[in-house]
């Protein structure tokens, strides 16, 4: 029993997320998903787009947003979508604590960054920029609201593949999980650079 | 000899594994890292600074932002690399659509 546990990681395959049926049906099925989410947040900016100076005699963007907060939280996130490519190649390296090492950087992060969130949500709270006090506020907190549910997802579902790890340690059934959870995190940068260009850097210029 | 032949044994299914990812080294992703680092400071110094126009300034972060968003796909999500077809067409129809989208809810909204 044991000896054979040793071989399949050892003779781990060179990109053991594409050695089975199952690994590159994920691989496939997942980026599949994610041309269908860029869809949806397109959705959700075009709306935020259309309605961002309805403010309803509320603060405005330029009266709310801070800077120096979102320049934060961005450097927060860019750092962390390089955490998790360091921890697939990891992987590759058939390095299982390197890979969980450079997940929980990842993971950490990405708690720092909600944390971030919660505390400009609650500042602006404060303001009188609420989800029902202006077309902009729904579709603000709707965007960004969206997009910060996705990096709690993101967290979490790392988070369990961590200690799913821990338990059954680098395989071919479990390197496709990790590389797509990664390629799921950097999609969730992805979207923040445009959230914190359009939402966040268009609304200073105005 | 015999021994020679042991460490060669050892070894192989490590190099073999070095040469199908030689073009998976940190390189190309600490630099990604390092120009998207660079892009963001820049996206945000030209809207800080009140020296730059607004009419330069919104083309400028976005054409940035576009960047960035090549960076993540194309180098840390390996869009780049072979096998890839299937993605990149499932990206580009995304694409597609979400210029489509925002460009529709926009005009119907402000018209």
């Amino acid at each position: 029993m044991s000896d054979t546990h040793v071989q399949t990681s050892t003779s781990l395959p060179p990109e053991p997320e594409k050695a089975t049926m199952e690994g590159r049906n994920k691989f496939l099925g997942f980026w599949l998903f994610l041309g269908a989410e860029t869809v949806l947040f397109a959705s959700l900016f075009g709306t935020y787009l259309g309605l961002r100076n309805s403010t309803n005699g509320g603060p405005t963007t330029q009266e709310l947003f801070s800077l120096p907060m979102v320049f934060v939280a961005t450097v927060i996130l860019l750092v962390s979508s390089l955490t998790s490519v360091l921890a697939i190649q990891a992987m590759h390296r058939n390095n299982m604590k390197g890979l969980q090492f450079w997940f929980g950087v990842t993971v950490l992060l990405g708690f720092s960054f909600l944390g971030l969130e919660i505390y400009e949500f609650v500042e602006y709270v404060h303001h009188g920029h609420t989800f029902t006090s202006s077309a902009f506020g729904s579709a603000f907190y709707t965007l960004v609201g969206f997009h910060g549910g996705h990096v709690l997802f993101g967290v979490l579902w790392i988070l369990v593949l961590q200690l799913q790890g821990i338990k059954k340690g680098l395989t071919v059934v479990t390197a496709p999980k990790y590389y797509v959870a990664s390629l799921y995190w950097h999609f969730v940068d992805l979207v923040w650079v445009f959230i914190f260009t359009v939402v966040y850097l268009m609304g200073k210029v105005g | 000899m015999e021994t020679n032949l042991q460490t060669e044994m050892e070894h192989s299914p490590q190099s073999r594994r070095e040469t199908a990812h030689h073009n998976e080294g940190p390189k190309p992703h600490l630099w990604a890292f390092f120009l998207s680092i660079v892009f963001t400071i820049l996206a945000f110094a030209a809207v800080a600074s009140e020296a730059v126009s607004t009419a330069f300034t919104i083309p400028f972060i976005i054409f940035l932002a576009v960047v960035q968003a090549a960076f993540q796909l194309f180098i840390w999500m390996h869009m780049n690399q072979k096998d890839h077809e299937f993605p990149l067409t499932f990206m580009m129809s995304g694409v597609f659509a979400a210029v489509v989208t925002v460009a529709g809810i926009i005009l119907m909204i402000w018209w």
